[in-house]
């Protein structure tokens, strides 16, 4: 019954995680045996591209009291955040690893979302020590901040010196773990070879495109009559919120909840972004009184696109 | 009918002025119950600046008067000074570009 989503109450629902993290919290979910979780950590560890050395620097590296972690951030062509780590441990370079694999190649505002729920959705916190638990926190944490800072920035965070806050990750490294098993690693885990690790890594591409529903086309039939865009983009995002406690039993008969909308208009010119919201809100207000849930907005002058 | 009283709308001014920085959000700040929410906590995080957190799951009138109050139909809502400031995407923007460092700055020696 673990595995049902209503046991996790109101948790994050695994919709809005990136993608590549949702098939390893559902690769994760779908065991129940904590060495079989383990095992997979340990292969996404051994398969983690190395750090270079020039990269375990003051900056990036992290003190713990016996194992340290290396994090480090940048952006592919595409704005998207790429991470690399390293830790002179195993259990936590697999940790390191899962979440390297988890969120790289995403945009940052969906690195951003994704909240420490899904610590509990990965169940591993009966294998892991608090520390360690803490330890996987903290590593997310300064990773969401290096996104941040390379939101501002746009390259590598090099002057993280001055919050310390989340900064460093440490995680101790305890002899709590008496009941995490031994396990030889040359014997490729059982976990590895019935799901496979290959077919997680396309699998968001190109599939996720959602034909728009009747409240989609009302949206952007209303956006094209009121705004006169010359730019405009209506994604259908529910299925990404289709857990959500808000959402159930309110969606109406439709489900479309969930919209992104890129505009570009004239409309906007001299207006703040705050008014530019106003005005979408108020022409999509019917929208929103029959379970429209939110809106993800970009909206944008010709000029200053 | 609108969810805002007049007493509502009192409370509410009380409370966007309660500190220069106030979130309604869902959640709390060590517990967000929403990704948007979350952005905006580690946003604020960042900044290192003093917020009140407001979890407006705990109150559904609270929920409802502020969306008129606001003038905003989501959440979470970021005020400023006692002035709205924006939603998740309108933050996140305003950090990118340091004018919301600026804002909080400016509400912060005033």
């Amino acid at each position: 019954a673990s595995s049902s989503p209503s046991s996790y109450g109101d948790l994050q629902p695994i919709e809005e995680l990136p993608p590549k993290l949702q098939e390893i919290v559902k690769l994760f979910q779908s065991v129940q045996e904590p060495k079989a979780k383990y095992e997979q950590l340990m292969f996404y560890g051994k398969n983690l591209t190395p750090l270079d050395s020039q990269f375990k620097t003051r900056e990036n590296k992290v003190e713990g009291c016996v194992s340290q972690v290396w994090v480090r951030a940048f952006f592919d062509e595409e704005r998207n955040v790429v991470y690399e780590a390293d830790s002179d441990s195993v259990l936590t370079k697999g940790l390191a690893a899962l979440l390297v694999k988890g969120l790289s190649g995403r945009p940052v505002p969906e690195i951003l979302r994704i909240t420490p729920d899904f610590a509990v959705l990965l169940g591993l916190q009966q294998s892991l020590s608090p520390s360690r638990n803490n330890g996987l926190l903290n590593m997310l944490k300064l990773m969401q901040k290096k996104a941040l800072h390379l939101e501002v920035k746009g390259e590598e965070d090099s002057s993280s010196g001055e919050s310390s806050e989340s900064s460093f990750v440490s995680i101790p490294e305890t002899k709590d773990e008496a009941n995490v098993p031994e396990v030889d690693l040359e014997s490729k885990p059982d976990l590895v070879e019935d799901l496979g690790t290959e077919k997680i890594d396309d699998s968001e591409s190109g599939s996720n495109v959602v034909a728009l529903g009747s409240r989609g086309m009302r949206i952007r039939e209303k956006l094209e009559k009121e705004l006169d865009p010359v730019e405009l983009e209506v994604e259908d995002v529910s299925y990404q919120h289709a857990g959500h406690a808000a959402v159930r039993g309110s969606a109406g008969d439709d489900g479309e909840t969930h919209f992104n909308l890129r505009i570009v208009s004239d409309a906007f010119q001299g207006k703040s972004l705050v008014k530019r919201h106003r005005l979408i809100y108020d022409l999509l207000q019917d929208e929103l009184k029959s379970g429209l849930h939110a809106l993800s907005i970009v909206a944008k002058t010709p000029a200053e696109v | 009918a609108s969810a805002l009283t007049p007493q509502l709308k009192d409370t509410l001014e009380k409370l966007v002025n309660s500190e220069k920085v106030v979130l309604f959000m869902k959640g709390t700040r060590d517990f967000p119950m929403c990704g948007f929410s979350n952005t905006v906590v580690q946003i604020l995080k960042n900044l290192n600046v003093p917020f009140e957190d407001v979890n407006i799951l705990e109150n559904e009138m609270l929920r409802q008067g502020l969306k008129e109050y606001s003038n905003w139909p989501t959440f979470p809502q970021l005020y400023i000074g006692g002035e709205f400031f924006g939603g998740c995407d309108i933050t996140l923007e305003a950090f990118k570009t340091g004018e919301l460092q600026e804002e909080v700055e400016k509400a912060m020696c005033s």
